[in-house]
């Protein structure tokens, strides 16, 4: 009774593995060639890293009807973090590629993004079960007039 | 002989179509590449076609149909072991209603028996049952109870009068069904009315963060061994709609007037004996029975340990109804 998928579980991650495999390899070709020693504080690292942040809240969320609001209040924050600790790692260059402006845009993400939806959907008011019944049946109506 | 057969393999496939068919194997990894890619970016439904969206005329239906097609796919059609069946018979019609997270399979037997005493009997299948977990996690009581209306209406063009049947949820919503239709009996087996689990209070704020949750293991031992078919998993924001149902049911049980038979477990640890002794007490049918199975648990139709006696008891109460209804009528002429 899972999801109706025309593929088998494994096909995505592992397609993922091989683009993350691709990735890697041309980041570091491109270092080779450019005669610079390969470290892991690098973009291919941070691109495989964010790829696979995204899918497993991807495959968090979107599994489930019910907990699918959480999805992209997810996203967001995943995103925001990652900004986060890609400007932290990386030294301060005071440029736009070194993501030293990170703190506000996450912080955007975090705030508008993330826990101001969630707050607005756990505060929502529903409407009592009772009144939810009225609605359907209008002899309800009748038997609390009568009270 | 052979230039015949070649004559003729090449009349019914044209050059032109060899030449697409090794096209369309050459690129079907491809092709299935570029599916894949856009089921992980969006999971479309496999028989949703993306021009279907790009044709939709206004933005705000582009923007819903392209939405309709992120949400994940799971079963809403039930087999047919699962669904609703109805077996034709007397003027006598009975709806028999299964429980939460289970479906028609469970009650089939039990259905078959009572048609063989000579009812029209409908086994009715609730929304979001006997299809997936998810489907079930999307439905709200007043879709049950739409449902339930509905099989009334349904089977009161074929039959005389309406017996209604139900088992722990199914009971409690055919008592409700009771209360605002034309019934002429309601038979409710374990029928939760009030329950107090416990962390029940967090349970709205958890069932927004934990989709589903696992049956206890004996009643997973209990449903395989049966081969009902059941859910294994439980979606949390149903046992809310579950408490919704009861909720509602309580405040109207009381103007329940058709002659009812009430019916619990001596050994059912889910709906304790209260639950049947106040509905026995709090409806104003002025014909009221009620009856305790001996040895079964909650699982009254899986255990059919009491099965027998079960049909006994619900059979006789329903002749005896009868019965009084025509000396009713005899007199009245």
């Amino acid at each position: 009774m899972e999801h109706s998928t025309p593929y088998k579980w494994w096909v995505t991650p592992t397609n993922l593995l091989l683009i993350s495999a691709f990735l890697f390899i041309v980041d570091y070709a491109t270092k080779q060639a450019n005669g610079k020693p390969y470290t892991l504080n690098t973009w291919s690292v941070w691109s495989v890293l964010l790829i696979w942040l995204l899918f497993f809240v991807r495959e968090a969320m979107t599994r489930h009807p019910h907990t699918a609001w959480l999805f992209l209040p997810s996203v967001m924050l995943v995103i925001a973090l990652y900004l986060l600790i890609l400007d932290w790692v990386n030294e301060p260059n005071e440029g736009p590629l070194g993501l030293d402006f990170a703190l506000i845009p996450s912080s955007a993400l975090i705030i508008f993004g993330t826990l101001i939806p969630i707050v607005s959907k756990l505060g929502k008011k529903e409407p009592t079960p009772l009144r939810r019944f009225e609605q359907i049946e209008p002899l309800a109506h009748l038997e609390e007039e009568k009270k | 002989m052979r230039a015949n057969e070649m004559k003729s393999y090449q009349d019914s496939i044209s050059r032109k179509q060899v030449i697409k068919l090794f096209l369309s194997a050459f690129a079907e990894p491809y092709i299935a590449t570029v599916q894949w890619l856009r089921t992980l970016l969006f999971p479309f439904k496999p028989e949703q076609q993306i021009t279907s969206i790009i044709n939709d005329q206004t933005i705000i239906g582009g923007i819903t149909s392209f939405l309709s097609t992120i949400i994940p796919q799971f079963e809403t059609t039930p087999s047919p072991e699962t669904d609703s069946f109805t077996l034709r018979g007397g003027k006598t019609g009975i709806i028999i209603t299964h429980g939460f997270g289970s479906n028609p399979s469970e009650i089939a037997e039990f259905a078959r028996k009572l048609h063989e005493k000579g009812y029209t009997v409908m086994a009715l299948r609730l929304p979001g049952h006997g299809t997936s977990p998810d489907h079930f996690s999307l439905v709200r009581f007043e879709d049950w109870y739409i449902a339930i209306k509905n099989a009334i209406r349904e089977l009161n063009k074929e039959t005389e009068e309406i017996i209604l049947i139900g088992h722990s949820m199914g009971a409690t919503l055919s008592l409700l069904a009771s209360a605002f239709n034309p019934v002429s009996a309601v038979v409710t087996i374990c029928a939760p009315i009030e329950l107090h689990p416990p962390f029940y209070a967090l349970l709205p704020t958890v069932s927004n963060f934990v989709a589903k949750w696992p049956r206890t293991p004996s009643s997973l031992k209990k449903i395989r061994e049966a081969n009902v078919k059941s859910y294994q998993i439980v979606p949390l924001n149903m046992v809310i709609e579950l408490f919704n149902l009861m909720e509602v049911t309580r405040k109207f049980m009381h103007t329940v007037s058709s002659p009812a038979l009430v019916i619990a477990a001596k050994n059912d640890k889910v709906v304790p004996m209260e639950n049947a002794q106040r509905i026995y007490k709090t409806i104003s049918s002025p014909i009221k029975k009620m009856w305790i199975a001996p040895n079964s648990t909650h699982q009254v139709f899986i255990d059919k340990v009491d099965f027998d006696e079960l049909l006994d008891q619900i059979v006789s109460f329903i002749e005896s109804e009868r019965k009084k209804e025509e000396k009713l009528r005899e007199r009245e002429t």
